[in-house]
């Protein structure tokens, strides 16, 4: 009898010749999750194995399993002989022995001389004899279900808990995307969505000192820390974005600040992007949120890159994010009340609806590409991860 | 490094280190234990307890806690009050004192906040219509942590006592022992809160002082140390340093007074006076200088002097992780003034030399920022 946590993975079954990529990938971030464990990986046909580890850690390679995209679900389970008698042992000892119950056995060895039913039936048998009648059996209605698992190598795996994981791909098969993470609720929220998508997490901030604090950047190197822990480590560029600002509010109408601000966001994330072979930039934008969130402001900052912009949060209600936010437990970080960037010069009346023209217009008294040039000149970068 | 913000704490006195480093490397022994080396080092703590005792000139005992806000904890909700009974405190006291008279206020008490002016003070008049036949204790702070304004803790104590005499007074003398005269008998107060970091101690050492006569429900239970009060093995080396840098303080108590005076003086003669407002007035603690400037926040100026090496505060560092407006708010500032506050607080480390380079920093930040204020 030997302690095993089976991986069921999901929709990699649906990739046909990539099946491969798309395994040996997801096996990469599970080795990865799991540094620091001792344990033996065990890759069959369509199943994942994490075997010959200490029960002590049990708890925490559950932990980290449920966070790795591309899993369904994992069950902790025992690894026998396909001996009914001694299966029906060991569950005696594995399960209580009073209330009601089933056994759901599945047969994957068709040679095997029983059905799957009888199997069932046999297994349940001897588990009724030795619960001493405190046990009953109700196919429909049941406290606890035993799985038994009968592969075809003479081994079987029985099931004591199925416990639900995030789904999705694994991370880094949709490519690299370029997140832009300002230390709010939204953002860290998109990084992650995109992640389960597959896609691998790039982060640009940008900082306002002295507007914004050490303590508003130590914030977004903690939401990309926590981020990492389902994306994997986090590259996190820190762009000084101060002096683009000075410059704007000098030259351009301040009810223009936030449009012409973003687009020079987003202008610096896709060089960034051009930089570390990113497909897409990824924003927590939502239509209607806040002024620079209307579909006029949207399409004016998105005019100024030619990468698509993903924007998974974009029809999201408010308390949707919150809650993937408590989830994936960046909540309690993005409220802690620090400045970001885009607080700083806030004007009292934004525009809401700007007009193309008008920021081009605005623009063209700036001396852009030295602006951004200058910027990315003086990016920190900083590596992210949960460690 | 310039380091004016020793109102949130202090350079320890170099001998501190020799001192906790004795009592954790050599007389590491619990005080409670019946051997000699433990008996001995019990002594020891006894002493220092009477030093304090002496320094402060009270009647009494010294209750050591593990910091200022947890002898403001023991005086608020150690006392023994009558429920419902009113608890007078001040519109301006630290989280320390206010958050504990919130949740007294929460369990029923009557709670009532004493005006204050624009410089953060009491104002007597109105604080004597709040003390009444109900009311079991009062606590007002000694000097404000955010403006250095001085309460008149003498007077305020006697007409406390005068109104009612059962009302117990306590002072929350953080900001003021080591630096302004802090004499338990003159003052008449019944409890008083100090805090070892906060004149060159070490920080998780707090002490208060509790009066003859008055007596006090325990808030921590376990082994009954400090006479039952405040259970836990006590924090020798942080005592014994506590000792030490309350005696060397007081000793230069006039000489150091003299000192920060001239280098705040210098401070309030250097600055840009058409844009900064000096809100401490000449009244207040020297150790503390509260400005407020015109239209650029407070926060942006202590970072941008951070290019400099210059630290400043903002208010008080203990409750700089919420946005508090409380203290702010009772100044009555003109709008563009509001999120303008800093604080720069003194000790006798500093120098002149220092404070000329903070000035000229402070006014040429000011003008870069003042270039780009929200428009």
């Amino acid at each position: 009898m030997e302690r095993t946590i089976l991986i069921r993975i999901g929709e990699i079954f649906l990739k046909g010749n990539n099946k491969f990529y798309f395994v040996s990938l997801l096996k990469n971030n599970i080795l990865h999750s799991l540094e620091g464990i001792q344990f033996r990986f065990v890759n069959t046909q369509n199943r994942m194995y994490i075997e010959n580890y200490s029960e002590n850690d049990e708890e925490e390679i559950i932990s980290r399993l449920t966070k790795v995209f591309g899993i369904v679900s994992i069950s902790p389970a025992v690894k026998v002989k396909t001996d009914l008698d001694e299966i029906g042992r060991i569950c005696s000892e594995l399960f209580p022995k009073e209330g009601i119950f089933r056994v759901t056995v599945n047969r994957a060895d068709k040679r095997f001389p029983m059905t799957s039913a009888e199997m069932a039936g046999y297994i349940g048998g001897i588990m009724l004899k030795n619960a001493g009648g405190n046990l009953k059996v109700n196919l429909h209605k049941f406290d606890f279900e035993v799985e038994v698992d009968a592969r075809e190598n003479g081994i079987s795996y029985i099931f004591y808990k199925r416990v639900p994981c995030s789904g999705g791909l694994p991370v880094g098969c949709g490519g690299n995307g370029m997140l832009l993470l300002s230390g709010g609720i939204d953002s860290p929220v998109a990084g992650y969505l995109m992640a389960k998508r597959g896609v691998k997490i790039y982060a640009v901030h940008y900082h306002s000192f002295p507007y914004t604090s050490e303590q508003a950047k130590e914030k977004v190197v903690e939401l990309a820390r926590i981020i990492s822990r389902y994306t994997g480590e986090i590259e996190l560029f820190v762009v000084p974005f101060t002096d683009i600002q000075y410059a704007i509010k000098e030259h351009c109408p301040i009810e223009y600040m936030i449009t012409i601000m973003r687009r020079f966001m987003m202008r610096i994330a896709q060089k960034l992007a051009e930089k570390t072979r990113c497909g897409a930039i990824i924003t927590g934008e939502n239509l209607g949120q806040v002024a620079s969130q209307t579909m006029e402001s949207i399409n004016v900052t998105n005019s100024v890159v030619t990468l698509p912009v993903f924007r998974p949060l974009i029809a999201f209600d408010k308390s949707q994010i919150i809650d993937v936010a408590r989830e994936i437990d960046t909540y309690s970080t993005s409220i802690l009340p620090y400045e970001d960037c885009c607080t700083v010069f806030l004007p009292k009346n934004p525009v809401i609806k700007p007009r193309l023209n008008l920021a081009e217009e605005y623009e063209s008294r700036l001396d852009v590409d030295k602006l951004i040039a200058d910027a990315i000149e003086n990016v920190e970068i900083i590596n992210c991860s949960f460690k | 490094m310039i380091f004016l913000d020793n109102a949130s704490t202090t350079r320890p006195y170099a001998e501190c280190m020799d001192i906790i480093n004795k009592y954790s490397a050599e007389k590491y022994y619990n005080p409670s234990a019946p051997y000699h080396e433990a008996l001995s080092v019990s002594k020891e703590i006894k002493e220092a307890r009477e030093k304090i005792l002496r320094l402060l000139v009270g009647e009494g005992k010294i209750v050591f806690t593990a910091s200022g806000t947890e002898s403001d904890n023991l005086a608020l909700f150690g006392t023994k009050k009558p429920n419902g009974s009113r608890i007078v405190i001040s519109q301006s006291e630290h989280p320390a004192v206010y958050n504990c008279a919130m949740e007294l206020k929460q369990r029923g008490y009557d709670v009532v906040e004493a005006k204050t002016d624009k410089t953060g003070r009491v104002i007597v008049g109105e604080f004597e219509n709040l003390v009444n036949e109900n009311t079991a204790l009062v606590s007002i702070m000694h000097v404000n942590n955010e403006t250095g304004c001085i309460n008149d803790i003498k007077t305020l104590c006697a007409i406390a006592k005068r109104k009612n005499p059962s009302v117990i007074f306590h002072s929350d003398g953080i900001q003021a022992v080591g630096k302004i005269r802090t004499n338990m008998r003159d003052l008449g107060v019944d409890l008083y809160s100090i805090s070892a970091h906060k004149f060159h101690g070490l920080k998780g050492t707090g002490a208060l002082f509790v009066k003859k006569g008055i007596n006090l429900h325990p808030i921590m239970f376990g082994g009954g140390q400090e006479d039952n009060i405040r259970s836990a093995t006590e924090n020798v080396g942080g005592i014994m340093c506590l000792a030490y840098a309350l005696e060397r303080s007081i000793s230069k108590l006039e000489e150091n007074d003299k000192h920060v005076r001239i280098l705040r003086n210098a401070v309030i003669n250097g600055i840009d006076i058409y844009n900064i407002k000096v809100i401490s007035d000449d009244n207040s603690s020297p150790y503390i200088l509260s400005l407020a400037l015109k239209c650029v926040r407070g926060e942006v100026m202590l970072h941008s002097l951070e290019k400099y090496g210059i630290m400043i505060g903002t208010g008080s560092a203990c409750s700089t992780h919420k946005s508090s407006k409380r203290i702010p708010n009772l100044l009555r500032l003109p709008t563009e003034y509001e999120n303008g506050i800093i604080r720069v607080s003194f000790n006798d480390f500093n120098t002149k030399d220092d404070i000329d380079y903070f000035i000229k920093q402070l006014n040429s930040e000011y003008k870069a920022l003042y270039k780009y204020v929200r428009g």
